[in-house]
């Protein structure tokens, strides 16, 4: 069964509409991938979790291939996990003044458990409203910056299969 | 024994009666009232009293007074408190038709005298007449040389002199002979005599109208004075004081109304806590006042802890005259300063009906301390002027100081910390409040200073290009010092530091100073190179958001 949770697209002009996607992939219903699809110029990128950590316990992010694969330099920047109040932020750049990746691949690979075995509501958040107040199952909020140092906007779909 | 008793004593009356009298000797008759004052209907007793009798062994008084005032009720014998089984013998009589009293004793036996004082009885008297004084004499309307004589135990006669007495008989109902009104809540009632304690004291007594509380009563020690303290008075009100039945001493009883206008109040008072070097002000208040056309004082202030800034008043209603000076004036080194303050309504008298603010003085402390801000009393104390029925009149003021507590004002010293550099030159700091402050930076050191701070919660907002602008909250109960810590990573001021900023200083990854690109502002650590110590700088804040709103 597959739900499909659509939040984003409603938010953007027409001409938008044809831009990168963003995907959040639970094939397992756990361990989670967040792919970005189409996407061109991309040069930064900061992924934040915002999650009920009785729900939920984060266990690790990965930089997924989109980064690993590019061939210009990168860092992995900020990868943090707070338990306590339910906040993990991960984000990555590439270095210096050097070609900007395009395409489709993974982000970043988040690596949790569920405490309770109840599955979250998992949802994609805007990254210009979204903020760590709020009760918060389990959002996701990807933001991608562009090689001018613009946000660069996107569609987000959230996919868990079981 | 008794016909020999009486033969005796006939024997000795008949001496005492026919013989020529000794001149007068040391002994006298007194006649000892045991009320001074009595009036029509009242009885009263008179002790008839021997002093210095020698061996005396009869005696005969005659006393006189004024038929058509008294009357004798009843005679009660003493004899000096012999028993009545002792060896003696008395004989009285009066008669109220003619105001005459006659009393006669004599011992018998040959062992029986007295020497010395004594009483030797009270006659009890009732008033019949009004007449201001009553006397009581002895009666030398027939032998005035033996109004009073005496024998002693060898049968030699003495003639002894009688004291009169005069007691007051009053008629006459207290009555008010003035009100003066202390204050705001206390008159003292004048009477002409010393009143009876119970009815001056009684609360219930005393009515003012229109409506104004009694609260309590004083009698003064002659009880001629009564002090009322009251509810508060409205100034310049005509008030009306009713005492019910009040009495004099001998019980004559009244009910009297007197008039008065009433006090009006004025008081200063600090509007808040005052700080040294802070400007504090303190309010003149006054209490409900009627038709008041002019208020004037003078205010005393120790020039050593004050400086008199300025006033505020009501300006649609007032026009004041206010003058500065030096007390005692032209004096080379004046105690007080002191300004002078006319207050004429401008339009109508003034009518005020609560407490109201007359006006606010400013004044900018000189020192840390206690200060008296008090009203002149020797040179001019406050005079209020008003109306009353269309004539002028003198409102009474009540008036009270109003002791200045200067408390300390604090140092506040704050330290801007900023990692991996010390370049404080293009740092802005301002202190927040009702208006935005600029503050002075000591760039060398990277600090401020701010002076006399009252007790409280500050705040300093500091900015610099690739810094997080920042409202610093700095509590303040003492001098202080305080270090502010300054977050690097906003590099498109957008008061966040968030993946944008990372991007901007990732772009600029490996510049050297002097590269085109260069930029100033990542180089945190000022080694002239953007390198990964200033993205970890930035990365180190990711997520970090502004506290300045608006």
């Amino acid at each position: 069964m597959i739900i499909l949770m659509l939040f984003m697209p409603l938010r953007y002009p027409a001409e938008q509409q044809s831009g990168p996607v963003v995907r959040l992939l639970a094939p397992d219903g756990y361990d989670m991938e967040l792919m970005v699809e189409n996407v061109t110029n991309l040069y930064a990128a900061s992924v934040d979790l915002y999650y009920d950590p009785d729900k939920v316990n984060i266990e690790r992010i990965e930089t997924g291939d989109l980064f690993t694969g590019s061939k210009s330099p990168w860092m992995e920047l900020v990868n943090n996990i707070n338990a306590d109040e339910g906040i993990a932020s991960f984000a990555v750049s590439l270095m210096g003044d050097v070609q900007t990746i395009g395409g489709t691949g993974t982000l970043v690979k988040i690596y949790y458990r569920l405490v309770d075995k109840r599955k979250p509501k998992i949802r994609i958040l805007d990254y210009r409203t979204a903020d760590s107040s709020g009760s918060h199952e389990f959002s996701v909020v990807p933001t991608l910056v562009s090689g001018d140092i613009e946000f660069i906007p996107y569609r987000s779909r959230v996919q868990i299969n079981n | 024994m008794k016909r020999i008793s009486v033969l005796l004593f006939l024997f000795m009356l008949a001496a005492v009666l026919f013989s020529d009298t000794a001149a007068a000797e040391n002994g006298s008759i007194s006649l000892i009232p045991q009320v001074d004052t009595v009036k029509k209907g009242m009885e009263f007793e008179v002790d008839i009293r021997a002093d210095n009798m020698d061996n005396l062994y009869g005696l005969q008084i005659h006393l006189s007074f004024d038929k058509s005032q008294l009357e004798i009720v009843e005679f009660k014998p003493e004899f000096f408190g012999w028993k009545e089984d002792d060896k003696y013998w008395e004989y009285h009589r009066w008669d109220n038709n003619s105001g005459t009293f006659d009393m006669v004793f004599t011992c018998y036996g040959s062992d029986l005298f007295f020497s010395g004082s004594g009483k030797l009885g009270t006659i009890k008297f009732r008033v019949t007449g009004t007449a201001a004084q009553l006397k009581i004499t002895e009666n030398i309307r027939y032998k005035p040389d033996r109004a009073c004589i005496g024998v002693d135990n060898e049968g030699r006669l003495s003639r002894y002199n009688v004291y009169q007495v005069t007691i007051h008989n009053d008629n006459i109902p207290p009555e008010i002979d003035n009100i003066e009104v202390i204050n705001n809540s206390t008159i003292r009632i004048e009477f002409n005599e010393p009143l009876d304690e119970e009815s001056a004291l009684d609360l219930n007594n005393y009515i003012i109208s229109p409506d104004l509380e009694v609260r309590s009563v004083h009698l003064d020690e002659s009880k001629k004075n009564i002090t009322l303290q009251t509810g508060p008075q409205v100034g310049n009100r005509l008030y009306e004081l009713t005492i019910l039945d009040i009495r004099d001493l001998i019980g004559n009883k009244n009910t009297v109304v007197k008039s008065f206008r009433g006090a009006m109040k004025l008081w200063l008072e600090a509007v808040d806590p005052i700080y040294n070097r802070n400007t504090g002000s303190v309010k003149l208040k006054a209490g409900p006042v009627e038709n008041m056309t002019q208020l004037k004082f003078y205010i005393k202030y120790d020039d050593d802890y004050l400086k008199y800034e300025g006033i505020r008043f009501d300006s649609g209603s007032f026009n004041p005259q206010i003058n500065t000076g030096q007390h005692p004036p032209h004096s080379q080194n004046p105690l007080y300063m002191y300004f002078y303050f006319m207050l004429n309504p401008v339009q109508k008298p003034v009518n005020r009906y609560d407490n109201w603010d007359v006006c606010e003085f400013d004044f900018l402390p000189q020192n840390t301390g206690s200060t008296m801000l008090e009203f002149m009393t020797d040179y001019r104390p406050p005079v209020a002027d008003g109306q009353a029925d269309g004539k002028p009149v003198t409102i009474v003021v009540e008036y009270s100081d109003e002791m200045i507590d200067i408390l300390p004002s604090y140092h506040m010293t704050g330290f801007i910390k900023m990692v991996g550099q010390n370049d404080f030159y293009n740092v802005q700091a301002y202190l927040l409040g009702d208006d935005m402050k600029k503050l002075t930076l000591n760039v060398l050191q990277g600090s401020f200073e701010l002076n006399y701070l009252i007790p409280g919660t500050y705040t300093v907002r500091l900015s610099k290009p690739g810094f997080l602008t920042m409202d610093y909250s700095i509590d303040v109960e003492g001098d202080t010092v305080e270090e502010l810590h300054m977050i690097a990573g906003d590099l498109n001021d957008n008061l966040k530091i968030d993946i944008t900023d990372i991007a901007i200083i990732c772009k600029k990854f490996s510049t050297k100073k002097g590269e085109d690109g260069w930029d100033q502002r990542m180089d945190y650590n000022a080694d002239g190179w953007i390198d990964i110590v200033d993205i970890s700088i930035v990365a180190r804040n990711y997520g970090i958001i502004s506290n300045v709103t608006g």
